[in-house]
């Protein structure tokens, strides 16, 4: 571990006494191990020995075993104390955020676990999958919680490991003092995909964190209409009143719901135009194209590299929503059964254009 | 009172024919507590050789970085059954069953107090067993080693693979806690004559405490398992968070039980040291009564530790304290232990037998992995190093100490009491060998790679580009010699029951009083109950009878004398 946090500094310290006291207890005992069966193999020795040592050896023993024991004790309490008071916002950091003055506070961010990955709740009401962006030098406190198992939120270099537990709030204070991108992994089993439930927090300077978030509001503004769209579509499937309008682009278009899609797309008012141009692109091979791209930066980790499955998420072959380009952006875009939903990560163009590569590509219809 | 009796022949027994059992008759209804616990032993030897399996496979998947050669659910079943089995089906029934064999015989019974409780706990602990195992019908868990609520709720492990790991370790676990209520009682009541606790052999000291100590942990590790199972299969809420419950209670519980059982896996492999390094040393034990006191303190506070398990979990931070404190105050008597225990050794004889040769191997070994633990019992280095390969390293460390090494140490020692041969010498030490350098090799780089790297446990791959590709194929390659030296012992035990050189009662020249007893024992383990006088009853015996013998000859000499 490399330490880039004040408080995994204090961790890495304690390590090193831990390790030191460790080495003291391991050679001494089997240096005296192995000196006495060298010293007295084969039958050098007295056979009567005495039983009880000199008066008082136990007594030294016990005191000094225990003397050992108390100044690591004393030394966990320090450096472990320490770690969790250590993380203060420095006047390099981010002192205000939307005009608001943090006032020494750390910065509270949402981190939220579910099988498997972690979405990222900022103060101004936008969020990130898998990736956290936090400005450097200023105190985070990352509030932890899981909607489904136990995981540990844990980033060594930054933070210690933190359980998120269902039904509970957990905390974590770190500030992390260099720029750069640090990689996490989950540490408690938490079903197939546990070991690539991996994260990354970038930290970038604070004034890159807030047009960051400022742009993921931006995106989820445009994603959260598209959602909207979406949440009704259920009842217009009821309706049936429009028909296929749009439904001609994909060759499987006969069925009623890939019409409704295509429907609700298009009765989008934000972006009309352009989600017009998309349903001219009939075949879709570019849109197929830049799904892959897609698919292997943010599908792949579940589903595998050929979307087969293997890390948790199903083989996209045997899934029957994966099959049609309708079902399969409503999966991605509302996500269900384990899997995020990606309404706000990615655009709609996007969800379409990797629909169209688990369909097309990965299915071939 | 019997026996000075006449013959009545008008009474059935005298004349009765005795009834000719077969074998799988005898071993279903004998109540003896040697029948059952060889049930345990020779059982937890099959299971070791199939955790030593099931950890090879899972190395041979973590061999290479992102590997495919196992399915992530098919890494986790493995996993589950590694855990569920190396605990239940090796280690503890090992540990009882030679508690259960040899404790009555060391303190003069006849027979154990309950023996029908044994029986029942030797049977209970089978047919968990069974059910661990025709798990495969219904496919394994996918829980892990210890299963966590809320991923072995229903909601997350739909098929009945977890109610099929609760089922069988709650039968073995009941089966552990019938047989320690006997144990306790048998230890309680039925010493011989004269053998007061100052005077107890050290194991069966420990085997007292072992079994109060099962009692207590026993019984909580049940109520998790039943609120689970109500969970599952009742609508129950217990540790599903949306009704109330809470995921927390589940590891406080079975912590409790795992950090019991840890310190009595421990307990026990220092108890058998302690009487093996008398006996080969030719030394008394060092400061007998520090030893029996530190291994009762270490039950007490090893099982007290159990939040040292949930430093990242959300409790308080008095609470982490509070197990940092039990954690370092077993530095204390394990310290004293290991000094009392290296102190016997001294100005000894040592006759560097396998028995003496596992033992030291076994401490050696619990040196490292107490170290380890010591390191990670303080709660900042925790926050890092909990529930990466170096925490693995270091359980295991010390279970394979006290398991492994220890048990074998106590299996070579005891090997000629309950089969009446030796187990051969020559294989004993190349499996010694084989054993020390697989486990060195096998944990040592899981320790590097979970330090330097924070290589998570129980995960099913690792990445390349992440600096442990050379620790991992090197932690494989060790798992494999690992396995090698298990199958070797194993080999040798099982040669050994037919064609090991014949022992006699007493080969070693014990203190104790199980060498009083043949070869393998009678059912009813004595002919004659011995009048212990001192802790060191059949060296008292043996020297009486050479003072018989010179007093005789003596006696003979003077009388050949010329009168003159």
């Amino acid at each position: 571990m490399t330490p880039h946090s004040p408080g995994t500094g204090q961790i890495n310290t304690l390590i090193w006494i831990g390790f030191f006291a460790a080495l003291l207890v391991v050679v001494a005992i089997n240096l005296g191990l192995l000196g006495s069966v060298r010293r007295w193999r084969g039958g050098r020795g007295r056979t009567a020995a005495a039983t009880a040592g000199k008066p008082g050896t136990q007594l030294r023993v016990a005191g000094a075993l225990s003397g050992f024991a108390l100044i690591l004790f004393v030394l966990g309490i320090i450096f472990t104390s320490n770690a969790l008071s250590t993380p203060k916002t420095t006047s390099a950091g981010l002192t205000s955020l939307n005009g608001k003055d943090l006032e020494g506070k750390p910065l509270v961010i949402k981190a939220t676990g579910q099988q498997w990955l972690w979405r990222y709740n900022y103060p101004n009401g936008s969020f990130s999958y898998y990736k956290l962006v936090i400005p450097a030098h200023t105190a985070i406190e990352l509030k932890l919680m899981s909607t489904d198992v136990i995981h540990t939120w844990n980033v060594p270099d930054l933070a210690p490991k933190v359980d998120a537990t269902p039904g509970k709030t957990t905390h974590v204070l770190f500030r992390a003092d260099a720029e750069g991108e640090f990689w996490g992994t989950a540490s408690t089993l938490s079903g197939q995909a546990y070991a690539p439930m991996r994260t990354t927090v970038e930290v970038v300077s604070p004034e890159r964190f807030e047009e960051f978030i400022k742009e993921q509001q931006k995106g989820i503004k445009a994603g959260n209409e598209g959602a909207e769209e979406i949440e009704t579509e259920k009842i217009e499937e009821e309706e049936k009143a429009n028909g296929g309008g749009e439904g001609g682009e994909e060759a499987s278009s006969e069925e009623g719901e890939e019409g409704e899609e295509g429907e609700a797309t298009e009765g989008e008012s934000e972006e009309p135009a352009e989600e017009g141009g998309e349903g001219e692109e009939a075949e879709g091979t570019a849109t197929a194209a830049a799904g892959e791209e897609i698919f292997s930066e943010q599908c792949s980790v579940c589903h595998g590299a050929t979307g087969h499955g293997g890390n948790g998420g199903p083989d996209l072959t045997t899934m029957p929503l994966a099959q049609e380009q309708a079902g399969a952006e409503k999966q991605v875009t509302n996500g269900g059964g384990g899997m995020p939903a990606f309404k706000g990560i990615l655009s709609e163009e996007e969800i379409a254009s990797v629909a169209s590569y688990v369909v097309e590509d990965i299915n071939g219809k | 009172m019997s026996t000075t009796q006449e013959r009545r022949p008008e009474i059935a027994i005298d004349g009765f024919p005795r009834q000719k059992r077969s074998f799988w008759h005898h071993l279903l209804t004998s109540a003896d507590h040697k029948d059952v616990a060889k049930i345990l032993m020779v059982g937890s030897g099959g299971f070791l050789f199939l955790a030593a399996l099931e950890l090879l496979l899972m190395r041979l998947q973590l061999a290479s970085p992102e590997n495919t050669f196992m399915r992530p659910c098919t890494f986790n079943r493995v996993l589950s059954l590694y855990g569920a089995t190396s605990i239940f089906f090796f280690a503890l029934p090992l540990v009882i069953g030679l508690f259960l064999y040899v404790a009555p015989l060391q303190v003069g019974a006849r027979g154990t107090a309950l023996p029908r409780l044994s029986q029942m706990g030797g049977l209970l602990w089978a047919a968990g067993a069974v059910v661990l195992y025709s798990g495969f019908l219904w496919t394994p868990s996918e829980a892990g080693v210890n299963p966590l609520p809320p991923l072995s709720e229903l909601a997350f492990l739909s098929n009945n693979g977890v109610d099929a790991w609760l089922t069988a370790c709650g039968f073995a676990t009941f089966g552990f806690v019938l047989i320690a209520i006997d144990l306790a009682v048998t230890l309680r009541v039925d010493r011989a004559p004269g053998m007061a606790w100052r005077r107890a052999p050290v194991f069966a000291w420990t085997a007292a405490v072992g079994s109060w100590l099962m009692l207590f942990i026993g019984p909580v590790l049940l109520a998790a398992f039943t609120m689970l199972l109500i969970d599952r299969n009742y609508d129950g809420t217990f540790f599903a968070d949306g009704g109330g419950g809470a995921p927390l209670l589940w590891q406080h519980l079975t912590w409790i039980f795992y950090s019991g059982a840890y310190a009595l896996v421990l307990i026990f492999a220092f108890a058998a040291i302690a009487e093996i390094f008398a006996v080969f040393s030719g030394n008394p034990i060092f400061n007998r009564p520090v030893i029996m006191g530190s291994i009762a303190a270490i039950a007490v506070i090893g099982t007290l530790a159990w939040m040292q398990n949930m430093y990242t979990a959300p409790i308080g931070l008095g609470y982490k304290y509070f197990a940092m404190f039990m954690a370092l105050l077993l530095i204390v008597p394990v310290g004293l232990i290991f000094f009392n225990l290296i102190q016997t050794l001294k100005g000894g004889a040592l006759v560097m037998r396998a028995p003496l040769l596992f033992a030291i191997g076994a401490l050696s070994a619990i040196s490292l992995g107490l170290a380890a633990e010591m390191q990670q019992s303080l709660v900042g280095a925790a926050w890092y190093l909990k529930n990466t390969t170096d925490s693995t390293a270091a359980t295991h460390f010390a279970l394979i100490g006290g398991a492994v090494f220890g048990g074998f140490a106590a299996l070579h020692y005891w090997f000629p009491k309950i089969t009446g041969r030796s187990m051969g010498e020559q294989l004993g030490r190349i499996s010694f060998w084989t054993l020390a350098a697989g486990s060195l090799l096998a944990f040592v780089p899981q320790a590097l790679a979970g330090w330097e790297q924070d290589q998570v446990v129980d995960a099913y791959k690792f990445f390349n580009h992440t600096g442990v590709n050379f620790y991992n194929l090197l932690a494989s390659i060790g798992v494999l010699v690992l396995f090698i030296g298990v199958v070797l012992v194993l080999i040798n035990a099982v040669a050994s029951v037919k064609s090991g050189a014949r022992a006699g009662h007493d080969p070693w020249k014990g203190d104790t009083l199980e060498w009083f007893a043949l070869s393998p024992p009678p059912v009813h383990n004595f002919d004659v109950q011995p009048d212990v006088r001192s802790d060191r009853p059949l060296l008292d015996i043996r020297d009486a009878v050479a003072r018989r013998a010179r007093e005789v000859e003596e006696r003979a000499a003077r009388q050949s004398q010329p009168v003159a």
